[in-house]
């Protein structure tokens, strides 16, 4: 009996764990409250593996029956790896959740300005957000997201580079499928291409970039011959025109080294919220969780089990 | 190659379309990037120009290849759907997928929806992608080319005689038409010019093509206004109000490029519209003065750098996230392994013991 109790305590225990949700904090957004509170399966804000800007995209919501809210695309602005600040990039998207509490709509993101402070993600959630440190209150994810002027990490060198090596320059939150290309100014002012080709080196082939929160690569090279001054340079999106903020570089023999900066990492969003689903777009942690729990779960019915059936049988002393 | 007039200036040209000018068709091929052998670019880009009643200067069979036969882009339609664009067939799960675009306001983008098939509308888009996914988008936003025309709406895109030629026969005519060469003739130098009008240094540097253009007193105000410096008179004998002269063209002149071309050009290419000149001016580091004037520094020293350098490679400083079913398999396996270990060992614990044997 003790034994059996004992098994079913361990068995709540662990069913319960992997939905473990911490306590609420203070007030939410307006909508996300009007989304979330009371709501029956939870609430949450769904769409793509990830976004770009120029382009429509369809998000899902799941809270509370006949809820309206808007949708809002919020583009994260960090500086150093620290958000500081959501600013409001998409379309207008109002919805109203069906009696099941389902709403689906296609936003829209124009082409930003000139940009070149995107941190390569995006917040979609709902409408009326100020404070940055309100992801934890309000319901919805981080996304990433491409824009046609990346985020810049480094080159592996500070101010000064060496003259005539080929440097790998990081950047991230770039759109799939983008070609770029790094020029110079020379002391005319007249940009120049300076990418490394493969022409030069076949190892210096330079592939299409990849997903907006995967770091993509470029070489280029500090051309030889240059005055030790600084000089501007420039990242270019090739396939969109547009052109990065620019930045100078002065030749030396060996350059100062300097790590690339860390890319933005965002914060949980919803967790203090209750109600919401701590989604992803993978939900990883949450079904390795349950998975872990079930499986725990099943090895401790098992040996109880069979130890309690032994001890019947007097198997064990 | 330069675009192709038919009747009354409708045709077609390379790079996006100006705003009023008619729409842009845009063909993405940035998923099989090494379909055309030789050719680095994965986008061809065209602006067919539309005139007032809006038709398609050249129809196809289909409202889907009436924008391929206006910007003459090869294709081909067995049967009704499109298979092959600019000689790229689909293959290896993809297809040739057409999406509407636009720019308003806000921006411009790539509009997903049931409106897909193109039509004769002005400052629209039309994007063709090879893409496996549902509906694909180009790599390039909606944008409209805001540098100033080369042209004149009658003319064809300036190849190097034509403007020349073009003005000797509209000169003698009435001051209406007189005046219009000239636009063209500082629209170019202008364009050359507004690049440089942006970088400070070169203000200084190229004064070859802001002398040619100021041998134009009769210049539409507009065209003057839109430059920021004032160039000096010109010291050129031959100059003449209503016609530009050539030795300013002969030794700055260089093949008009396309007003966004797809290949990074070499020199001095004109700026695209997004970023203002506010981007110019960098906030780290000292001011660019070490530029131009290098005359500060008598004889500068220049860096040749090592001679054996090898490439430095920097490793991300952010791990990947690992595969999520790669947890998953190991909770599972350990699961397994676990359990087998406990049934394995509560076997072991029942000793065989042998009946009771109860005599009676």
């Amino acid at each position: 009996m003790i034994r059996r109790t004992t098994t079913l305590a361990l068995a709540t225990l662990l069913l319960a764990a992997p939905w473990a949700v911490s306590p609420a904090a203070a007030a939410p957004p307006a909508q996300a409250a009007t989304l979330c509170a009371g709501s029956p399966r939870g609430c949450a804000l769904e769409t793509n593996d990830w976004l770009r800007e120029g382009a429509t995209f369809p998000v899902t919501v799941i809270g509370n029956a006949n809820a309206r809210i808007q949708v809002v695309v919020y583009l994260a602005v960090a500086t150093d790896g620290v958000l500081t600040e959501l600013r409001p990039i998409s379309s207008e998207a109002d919805v109203i959740t069906n009696t099941s509490g389902v709403a689906h709509t296609d936003v829209a993101i124009p082409t930003l300005g000139a940009g070149g402070d995107s941190s390569g993600w995006a917040l979609v959630s709902v409408g009326g957000m100020q404070d940055t440190t309100e992801t934890l209150q309000t319901v919805g994810q981080f996304v990433p997201f491409g824009a046609r002027v990346p985020l810049i990490l480094g080159d592996g060198y500070g101010d000064e580079k060496p003259a005539g090596s080929v440097l790998d320059l990081q950047f991230t939150g770039t759109i799939p499928g983008t070609r770029f290309a790094v020029d110079y100014a020379d002391a005319d002012g007249i940009w120049h291409d300076t990418t490394a080709t493969a022409d030069a080196a076949p190892a210096n082939t330079t592939a299409a970039a990849t997903r907006p929160d995967a770091i993509t690569t470029l070489r280029y090279v500090v051309p030889r011959g240059l005055t030790s001054t600084p000089h501007k340079f420039r990242l270019r999106n090739v396939s969109d025109s547009a052109i990065s903020p620019l930045w100078l570089a002065t030749p030396t023999v060996d350059g100062t080294p300097r790590e690339p900066a860390a890319a933005f990492q965002p914060p949980p969003v919803g967790a203090d919220l209750t109600g919401a689903n701590l989604v992803a777009t993978h939900p990883e942690k949450s079904v390795v969780l349950a998975a872990g729990g079930v499986a725990g779960l099943a090895l401790v019915v098992t040996v109880a089990g069979a130890v309690t059936g032994l001890r019947r049988r007097g198997g064990l002393r | 190659m330069p675009g192709a007039a038919l009747a009354d200036g409708v045709g077609w040209r390379d790079g996006w379309c100006r705003p009023k000018e008619g729409q842009t068709v845009v063909i993405d091929w940035n998923e099989a990037p090494e379909s055309l052998p030789g050719v680095s670019e994965t986008q061809l880009i065209r602006c067919i120009k539309l005139g007032a009643d809006q038709t398609y200067p050249t129809e196809g069979d289909s409202d889907l290849t009436n924008p391929l036969e206006s910007a003459e882009i090869a294709y081909a339609d067995p049967l009704g759907v499109v298979t092959s664009i600019h000689g790229i067939s689909e293959g290896d799960g993809r297809s040739w997928r057409y999406i509407l675009g636009k720019v308003d306001e806000e921006g411009g983008r790539w509009l997903a929806g049931d409106e897909w098939r193109p039509k004769p509308l002005v400052d629209s888009f039309v994007g063709i992608t090879l893409s496996a996914t549902g509906q694909a988008e180009p790599v390039a936003a909606p944008q409209f080319d805001l540098t100033e025309p080369t042209e004149t709406p009658t003319l064809t895109e300036p190849a190097s005689p034509t403007p020349t030629a073009s003005e000797s026969t509209s000169g003698p005519g009435p001051s209406g038409s007189a005046t219009s060469p000239v636009p063209s003739a500082s629209g170019i130098a202008t364009q050359t010019a507004t690049p440089s009008a942006t970088a400070s240094p070169t203000n200084t540097a190229t004064n070859t093509p802001t002398g040619g253009t100021s041998s134009t007193p009769t210049a539409t105000p507009t065209t003057t206004a839109r430059r920021t410096t004032t160039p000096p008179r010109t010291r050129r004998p031959t100059s003449r109000p209503t016609r530009r002269t050539t030795p300013p063209r002969r030794s700055t002149y260089e093949p008009q490029p396309p007003a966004n071309p797809p290949v990074p050009p070499v020199q001095q290419p004109p700026p695209p519209p997004p970023p203002p000149p506010v981007i110019e001016e960098p906030t780290t580091g000292p001011a660019g003065s070490g530029e131009t004037t290098a005359a500060a520094n008598p004889s500068p020293s220049r860096v040749w750098g090592r001679e054996d350098v090898k490439r430095q490679s920097v490793e991300p400083t952010r791990n990947d996230k690992p595969a999520p079913w790669s947890q998953l398999a190991a909770v599972a396996g350990a699961a397994v392994v676990v359990g087998g270990l406990g049934t394995a060992f509560a076997r072991g614990l029942q000793t065989s013991v042998p009946p009771v044997v109860e005599d009676e």
